[in-house]
Order: C-alpha cells, then structure tokens, then sequence
C-alpha cells in the first residue's frame, strides 16, 4: 500500500482568516449604527393591539398619559376601565368610568403643574392607541371623554410606514 | 522585464481585539434597535354640535370658504365642497385576514369570494375556485377569523352605471412601493398591457414623473384599484384649484358607526399628502 504523503500546512501554526468575517460585521455594525436612536422610546405599544399603519412621521416630545382600547377593554395609564363591547353597546356619549379616572389624572397633572409654576390652564395631551379595527363609535366616544375630562389634544399612536 | 519582487512574509494585522469590540457592540446594538418606529396622528377635537344627521352639512353662505367635507360608509366615499356635493366614489370592500399560523387571505363580503395569493410576495391574488360561502373562512377548516384578525380592510372603487347596478371593481397599476401610477393628466392605468417598458409614468404626488426602466418594470402589478387613490386624486385636484381661500387646509372628516379605525387614519394620510393639514373628525349621524 502506497503512503500518503502527509500534507504540510503552511509553517505549523495554523491563522483564522477572519478579514472576510470581519467585512461582514462591519456593514452589520454601520447599519445597526444608522439605526441607533439615543432618543429612547416615550411610546411603547400596548399587547394586544394591532396598530394602524400610516405615513406620519411625527413622533412624541414628551410623555403623557397613554389611553389604550383593545379589542377587550380599555385601559388608563395601564388600568383596565372599562371593557369595550359595553361602550359600543351604551347610547351615551361618554364613557362615565373613564371619565373619572381622567379627571382625577387631570387635576394630579394640573397640581403637579401649579407646583412648578407652569400654566395650569393649558389644555392636557393624551396618546391613545386603537386598535386598527376598533369601530368609529367607540373611537368617537373615547375621543369625546377625553375632551370633555379636559384632554383635549388627542393624538393617536400609529406605526410607521416604510420606517428607514 | 523586470520582475517585481513580492515581499515574502506580510505582517499579519491583529484584528482579534477589534473582533472582541465588534462581538460587544453588535449584541448591544442588536438590543436596541427599533425595527418597528411608532407616530402619533394629531387631530381636532370634533365639534360639539354634530352636523345634521338626516342630510350633508349646511352649506354657509360665505363665499370664500370651501367648507370640505368628506363621509367615510361603508359602501362609497361622499364629497361636499362650498356646500354642494361632488360625485361620490363607490368602493367595494375586501378584507384580508390573517388566521394563526397560516398565509394571508383576502375576503370579498359582496360576492363570496377568497383570494389566495399565488407567490410569495403576495402582490398577485387569484380567486380560490374550491371555497364558497358569504363569511370568511380560514385556509385550513371551518373556523370564522374574528373582526380583530383583519390584518388589511382595502376599499376598491367600482364603476357604477346606475343606482340599481352593483358596479364592477376597477383596475389600476402599481409600483414596488404600492403608489398607484398615473399618466400625464393624472388618469389611472387600467392595465399592466398599457404601462410600456420605458414609458414616463408618475405617482399622484408632486414632481414624481420617472422613466420606467427594466428594473422598475419588473417590479410594476396590477391590482383592483384603492379607492383612496381616487379620493387622493380628486383631494389633490381640489386642493389646487382653491388654494386662495381661507380654510384651504382645512378638512372634516365624518364617518359613521361601523367604519373601522384603520380606514379613518388611511384616509386622514391620504388627506394630509393632498395638502389638507387641518383634519377635524365628526361623526356621521343617523
């Protein structure tokens, strides 16, 4: 039987060539640094809620109260309220246990407001975030509650369309 | 010829500490990242007298406001500028919905009818000829999705010849990003065989005309046409045509009870790119 040769490597010690790793990690590092945001997040979606999509690109400057309506309830600052079928199904406007529970958060604000020595006549913001297939209904009388409990910069909380 | 002599040994460079860096800021950078950006949509608050419930708002005398209105039903998009009504755009709707675990759907209520989509991209839709029934189904079983598992509602117009005619969806052309394409004087295409290799197309917003090369071609379907497309178009056009009055921004938005959330914000977009900055939403009585 013939024997084999024995290939020789090079000098002995062997080297990882890792310049072709080390191209690839760079691109993922330059994008992953594209997408750095140093901001944070004062907006963080909701469980259980599909968010519409939309082209606006206007984000939150400042942190305020988040009102969110699922498909079950609806939930204040994260406190569930009051559960959502039964604002489709009442005829009224506003939806009375939101509605306290608003107010209350109101006067805190305009408390904490006073205190520091801003305007407390300026009128409240408050996040809300639907979901995408929450009839309008509900959407108008969560709206009118927040109005009328001195909310009355309403905006809603929407995914990005062709984030980049 | 002289030979260049190559250098035998070339000192290797240490990348293993930049390697070690790397390994760090990756996985932290991986951590941090925001795949998924998140906006706010500002509104008005709605009037606090709706409009009268039993017809389109009253018109106001004055005669330099233009008083737009647009009604979101569940059937057709009604305009009302200075008072008087513009024609309304009928719509169709078909819903795509998303059972666990499976592909995407789509669901024609008024006709019965599921799409499957034939590729991947899930751009080409072809009618399932194995199903029938007027509720949605899931793909595999006789399981209803739920109202909440609609992932897309899309309004396709029709063409309607007259009040009795259910109307025939229309048809328009698409690009890579989903923007309709339009020619010259803003008319839709409504076929793939009429856009042309290396034909001047534009989509409905301003400066956008581009010359359709192979790549681009490549990527152009065709699809029932949105017809927030349509209500961008006619937004656009009105938008143009009154820009000399006072309450040239400013829109209302009215929709009535059963009218989903995500359609209000589509068409709150589609208002916004028109040049409509002041929304306000009211609700449609009756």
């Amino acid at each position: 039987m013939g024997r084999r040769q024995p290939r020789r490597y090079g000098s002995g010690n062997a080297k990882l060539n890792i310049t072709s790793m080390m191209d690839v990690l760079t691109i993922v590092l330059v994008f992953l640094l594209k997408n750095f945001e140093s901001e944070g997040n004062l907006l963080t979606q909701a469980d259980n809620l599909k968010l519409p999509y939309s082209v606006s690109k206007k984000t939150v400057k400042e942190i305020s109260i988040t009102v969110v309506v699922d498909n079950e309830q609806i939930l204040v600052d994260n406190t569930p309220v009051f559960p959502t079928d039964s604002v489709r199904a009442q005829d009224s406007l506003l939806v009375a246990p939101m509605m306290d529970m608003l107010k209350e958060k109101r006067e805190e604000e305009k408390k904490a407001a006073m205190a520091s020595g801003d305007d407390e006549a300026t009128t409240g913001t408050v996040i809300v975030q639907l979901d995408k297939n929450i009839p309008y209904d509900v959407m108008y009388k969560v709206m009118a509650t927040c109005g009328f409990s001195g909310y009355g910069n309403i905006a809603f909380a929407v995914v990005q369309k062709n984030a980049e | 010829m002289p030979r260049i002599k190559a250098k035998k040994e070339v000192e290797d460079l240490d990348l293993l500490p930049v390697m070690n860096l790397f390994s760090i800021l990756i996985p932290f950078l991986l951590s941090v990242a925001v795949f998924q950006k998140m906006a706010i949509v500002e509104v008005n608050m709605p009037e606090r007298s709706p409009p009268d419930p039993n017809g389109p708002p009253p018109p106001v005398p004055d005669e330099q406001s233009l008083n737009l209105t647009v009604a979101l039903t569940a059937d057709k998009i009604e305009l009302w500028a200075r008072g008087g009504s513009l024609p309304s755009i009928y719509a169709h709707e078909i819903v795509e919905y998303q059972c666990e675990g499976e592909r995407k759907f789509r669901f024609y209520p008024k006709m019965g009818i599921r799409f499957v989509a034939e590729d991947d991209k899930q751009k080409n839709w072809k009618q399932d000829k194995s199903f029938s029934g007027s509720t949605p189904k899931c793909l595999n079983g006789t399981i209803e999705p739920t109202p909440y598992q609609k992932e897309n509602i899309y309004m396709f117009e029709v063409a309607r010849t007259s009040e009795e005619d259910p109307g025939t969806l229309l048809r328009a052309v698409y690009n890579s990003n989903d923007s309709a394409l339009v020619d010259g004087e803003n008319n839709f295409f409504d076929s793939k065989s009429k856009v042309k290799l290396g034909m001047v197309v534009q989509t409905l917003r301003e400066s956008s005309a581009r010359t359709l090369d192979s790549k681009k071609y490549k990527d152009v379907y065709e699809d029932y046409r949105n017809a927030y497309d349509e209500l961008a178009k006619r937004l656009v056009g009105i938008h143009n045509k009154f820009i000399d009055m006072d309450d040239a921004d400013n829109i209302i938005i009215l929709a009535d009870d059963k009218i989903e959330f995500d359609k209000i914000i589509q068409a709150m977009d589609v208002s916004r790119e028109a040049g409509f900055w002041n929304i306000q939403l009211a609700k449609l009585g009756g």
